[in-house]
């Protein structure tokens, strides 16, 4: 139900803050599964997509940040789960307009880079088309259409809750020398004076991605542009998935992985999938420790470690799977 | 066919390092970053004058004068017992030295002595241009470059350029007993005849710098020698460089002529040179062998001898040997690879793995780097592929990806694939050899060998660690040698049947006998790409390289990836990017030892640092500003060495590789602060509306 400003408490903006994890969490096995899947790793679409995989990471970090920022006991990095057509705490029906109507078919189940796998990015990275003159507030957070209508709730509720900011606790910066013109990726100061940073942490997701409103949408602001690997670090994440969906029409979709139908795997098939499972079990515990005061000394190696398993389980044939 | 005793020097190819001591050490004996049998110390050190195989410490590095010492390049002589066809690895054959008894054409012999001829040049300022984008495609069709030194009239083989143009002190020749110190300048030109005795050519036309020009401008001595050579106490051959001197014209304003770029200065000489070593067997019974010789290129010093390159000069010509000269027909056969073929996890993977964990003491790498690379060099033949960091060659460059759509493949992606550095003309990064990466894939499909066995015989190892020592891949146009090396015109291609064994560089027949005074004695020489099958002269590998060297190695430290593109950014990343030329043979950040505290390393410096180095813009960092500085700076470079060599009354971990002996540090003069990757060139933001 829609609260009013008096009602929303620390305790709903941690909750929505653990959601934003859940959420962006949640998109890294989905596109790297994706990505692996395309055999040309010089395609345009798989460099578009990894380019939206890594800034997600980005994202994790930045919201575990503010997370921590504002007093969050503990960081959860849950399995994700994936189901046909469920996006953690999205309701497209929200939306307006309803993207579903324009991407279909879709599926939010892990798998190759295919219209469904697209369609569901889209949707997922489908822009606040409409400015709001007012933000609602909502104590369930699935009552959100889009991520950038989230994303707009969470920047007033944190203004609203400002005294609560401890800076410094349990900041991760991982990026930063990817964004040379951006001042900051973590919040140093308290109360207050942690505010803008905590806004700017929330507009850099806004502006790369989920959050990004139509009217913004093809020009990413130059101080939130990536200035080291990304051939176009002005497209926002929608965007980039348009221009997928432009190349797809153009020449088809890319040639992907065959998998084997699972219930076929072979001994070392079944042993492939098995590392894949242990190999994201350590990665999310090894986040879950990043973000939570420890300072994990494996925490790159898991990172690279995951995508060389994903990237493996392609090339035997074996469909990736993370819970 | 009956079997018979044929003589090969090794290595093959050796190289000899520029300092500007008088003094030297030894060329090493193992491969940079690989296992020795002293477990404190990985390979690729130098060795002890006057020792089998002790390795040098930091103390070895200067003499009392604080001058570089040079590194000679030991040559050995080997005798085999052949039987065409020759095979490879072959397994046989031992050193032999004076004293020592052979069976030669039909009956046991002794060895009298060994007379070693040696013949050096530099042809560097008569050849063509290096040019950055093109590679050796600069000679494909018919064409070449354009010519080094245009004013001085003539086409490649012009006498007015080559008597002008071309340092030529002729060919040295020296009996394995000699006490002698033999000078590779304008006098005493010798060579050793067929009868095994040393004639003097008296008639030879030398040509030195000084010869046309009446002045010269050479800031750090007289450029009127390209080297020595002597012989040890067992009669081996070393062969040193000269002390690194560089000469210039002045121009009509009677300054030096400036430095305008880093590849082809005109009016420019260097020290630098290669040339044949031939050996010559004299029995005491008065009959005569000829050995099949080897091939000295006297080079840039090696600043971090023990990081290995993740593609060698060795990685390079090998990957020729196998796909284009019927090297190993088990690992490659109708075109193709062989997929039954198993390598061998300690001679073809883990030289592979090992490489990447030694670059963070020569490069600014970041953390999540040098964390990944340790995780790869941990892998060991027990791990199962696909439970490791590498499963799936996910982080590995594919140099097979590329297609007539495509034709860049993945050379143009960027992090994270690996190497993350700079490629070969015309491609943004590198990636390994076809060989290595094709090792690469047995691995990871499980199928390679995890035991030690069988490996090179003594000479086939020398040739082995010589050339891995030496930088690979990127051939821009390189350190030691260029492009070339994958050449196989520069060989001797019928190794099966000749008993000249492979990886050993076809020397062109010089009758000295027809030497006159007036007329070079020299030609223009081989090309790539121009049916020149006949040989290779003095001075036809080093003439690829650049003019002086020091410019290249100053500038090749830091580039964007469109300096390979001819200007245009094609890398999928931001054109600002920045990555390293040769991070392993050219160090840019490093640890000063002197700063270490308890093993605690502290943060990085540039190599090159000091006054005159200030960069304004991160590309240049790590770099003289003033190209001349370079010319007269590079001997106070400092080295990279592993902590248990390292001196300076401290005791170091061998886990860390530090830099020692730098003369660039100035009291009062604060340090540039060294970014860690991603560190981007500065470019003007763009302008607001």
């Amino acid at each position: 139900m829609k609260l009013s400003s008096d009602q929303w408490t620390i305790q709903h903006l941690q909750d929505h803050l653990q959601y934003a994890v859940d959420l962006e969490f949640w998109t890294i096995p989905f596109y790297m599964a994706a990505m692996y899947s395309i055999k040309d790793r010089s395609s345009d679409a798989f460099q578009l997509i990894q380019t939206i995989a890594h800034q997600e990471m980005l994202h994790v970090q930045l919201v575990a940040n503010i997370g921590n920022a504002y007093g969050c006991k503990s960081i959860k990095f849950k399995p994700p789960i994936y189901l046909a057509h469920t996006i953690p705490h999205l309701d497209f029906e929200l939306d307006d307009p309803d993207p579903r109507d324009t991407y279909k078919p879709w599926s939010g189940l892990i798998g190759p880079m295919d219209e469904k796998r697209l369609n569901a990015m889209l949707l997922l990275e489908f822009p606040l088309w409409v400015e709001p003159e007012t933000i609602d507030y909502h104590d369930d957070v699935t009552e959100y259409g889009s991520i950038g209508a989230f994303y707009k709730a969470v920047t007033v509720g944190a203004a609203q809750h400002a005294d609560q900011i401890k800076g410094n606790r349990r900041q991760v910066d991982l990026f930063s020398a990817y964004y040379n013109n951006l001042p900051q990726m973590t919040i140093e100061n308290s109360g207050t004076d942690g505010i803008e940073a905590v806004v700017l942490l929330v507009k850099v997701i806004c502006e790369q991605g989920e959050g990004a409103t139509k009217t913004v949408r093809h020009q990413i602001e130059y101080p939130y542009q990536n200035t080291a690997d990304d051939r176009w670090p002005s497209l926002t994440h929608f965007s980039k998935l348009e221009k997928i969906q432009d190349l797809f029409n153009e020449d088809g979709l890319p040639e992907t992985y065959p998998i084997t139908e699972p219930s076929h795997y072979s001994k070392q098939q079944l042993e492939i999938e098995t590392n894949m499972l242990k190999q994201f079990d350590q990665f999310r515990a090894c986040l879950e420790s990043q973000f939570n005061g420890e300072n994990p000394d494996t925490f790159y190696n898991e990172m690279a470690s995951t995508g060389a398993a994903i990237q493996n389980c392609w090339k035997n044939g074996v469909l990736p799977k993370f819970a | 066919m009956v079997s018979k005793t044929v003589f090969r020097v090794h290595p093959s190819i050796n190289f000899a390092r520029l300092g500007t001591s008088e003094e030297y050490y030894l060329s090493p004996e193992t491969s940079a970053g690989l296992k020795t049998d002293d477990p404190n110390v990985t390979g690729g050190l130098p060795i002890k004058p006057g020792t089998e195989n002790e390795f040098i410490t930091s103390d070895d590095l200067r003499d009392a004068t604080g001058n570089m010492k040079r590194q000679a390049a030991r040559f050995r002589l080997y005798a085999y017992d052949f039987e065409a066809p020759d095979e490879y690895p072959n397994g046989g054959g031992r050193e032999i030295t004076p004293g020592d008894t052979v069976f030669y054409d039909g009956k046991d012999r002794e060895i009298q002595t060994i007379v070693w001829t040696v013949h050096l040049a530099n042809k560097k300022s008569a050849a063509y241009n290096v040019v950055n984008s093109e590679g050796v495609k600069a000679y494909e069709g018919g064409k070449v470059p354009q010519l080094r030194n245009p004013e001085i009239y003539g086409n490649i083989d012009a006498p007015t350029r080559l008597r002008t143009l071309m340092i030529d002190p002729g060919p040295r020749a020296i009996k394995s007993d000699s006490q002698k110190t033999i000078n590779f300048n304008s006098k005493g030109v010798c060579y050793c005849g067929q009868d095994g005795a040393i004639k003097a050519i008296k008639n030879y036309p030398t040509s030195f710098p000084s010869d046309t020009n009446s002045e010269l401008y050479q800031p750090s001595g007289t450029l009127d020698s390209l080297g020595q050579m002597k012989v040890d106490e067992k009669g081996r051959l070393l062969v040193l460089t000269g002390l690194g001197n560089t000469a210039a014209i002045y121009d009509e304003y009677g300054d030096p002529m400036p430095l305008t770029g880093d590849l082809n200065n005109a009016g420019w000489w260097d020290d630098g040179a290669d040339g044949p070593v031939s050996s010559t067997v004299v029995f005491k019974d008065g009959a005569v062998a000829e050995a099949f010789g080897g091939w000295v290129v006297c080079t840039d010093p090696s600043y971090a001898p023990q990081i290995r390159n993740i593609t060698s000069v060795w990685d390079d010509a090998f990957d020729v040997w196998v796909q284009e000269l019927d090297l190993m027909p088990e690992l490659y056969k109708n075109n193709a690879f062989v997929e039954t073929y198993q390598p061998s996890f300690f001679t073809d993977i883990r030289p592979i793995f090992a490489a990447p964990a030694l670059q963070e003491w020569t490069v600014n790498l970041p953390k999540f780097a040098t964390q990944a690379h340790t995780k790869v060099n941990q892998i060991s033949p027990q791990n199962e592929p696909y439970k490791t960091i590498m499963s799936g060659l996910s982080f590995i460059r594919n140099p097979n990806a590329a297609t007539p759509n495509n034709p860049a493949g993945e050379t143009n992606i960027g992090i994270p694939l690996m190497p993350l550095s700079l490629g070969q003309a015309g491609e943004a990064f590198l990636t390994v050899t076809k060989t290595q990466y094709f090792f690469l894939e047995q691995w990871n499909a499980n199928n390679f060998k995890k035991t030690l066995k069988g490996g090179l015989n003594g000479g086939e190892q020398l040739d082995f660690a010589s050339l891995s020592n030496c930088l690979g891949g990127r051939y821009v146009p390189g350190v030691e040698v260029s492009y070339v090396i994958r050449s196989t015109e520069i060989y001797h291609t019928d190794w099966r049947t000749s008993g000249s064994g492979p990886f050993r560089v076809k020397p062109q027949p010089l009758d000295y006998s027809k030497a006159k005074a007036d007329e070079p004695f020299l030609s223009g020489g081989w090309i790539p790409g121009h049916d020149k099958t006949d040989g290779l002269q003095p001075g036809d590998l080093s003439k690829f390289m650049a003019i002086p060297w020091q410019t290249d190695y100053n500038s090749c430290s830091i580039h964007q990836t469109h300096i390979n593109t001819a200007g245009v950014n094609t890398s999928f990343g931001n054109d600002s990017t920045l990555y390293w030329s040769w991070p392993s043979q050219r160090p840019d950040a490093v640890y000063r030892a002197s700063d270490v505290v308890m093993n605690v390393l502290p943060t990085q410096a540039w190599s090159i640092r000091g006054p005159g180095t200030f960069a304004a813009n991160a590309k240049t960092a790590s770099t003289f500003q003033k190209p001349l500085q370079a010319v007269e700076q590079w001997d106070r470079i400092g080295f990279v060495l592993q902590g248990s060599v390292i001196g300076e009354g401290k005791k170091y971990s061998p886990q860390l590789y530090l830099e020692v002996e730098s003369q660039l540090d100035v009291e009062g003069y604060s340090d540039e602060a060294v970014a860690k990757w991603p560190f981007n060139a500065y470019v003007s933001p763009p302008k607001h509306k």
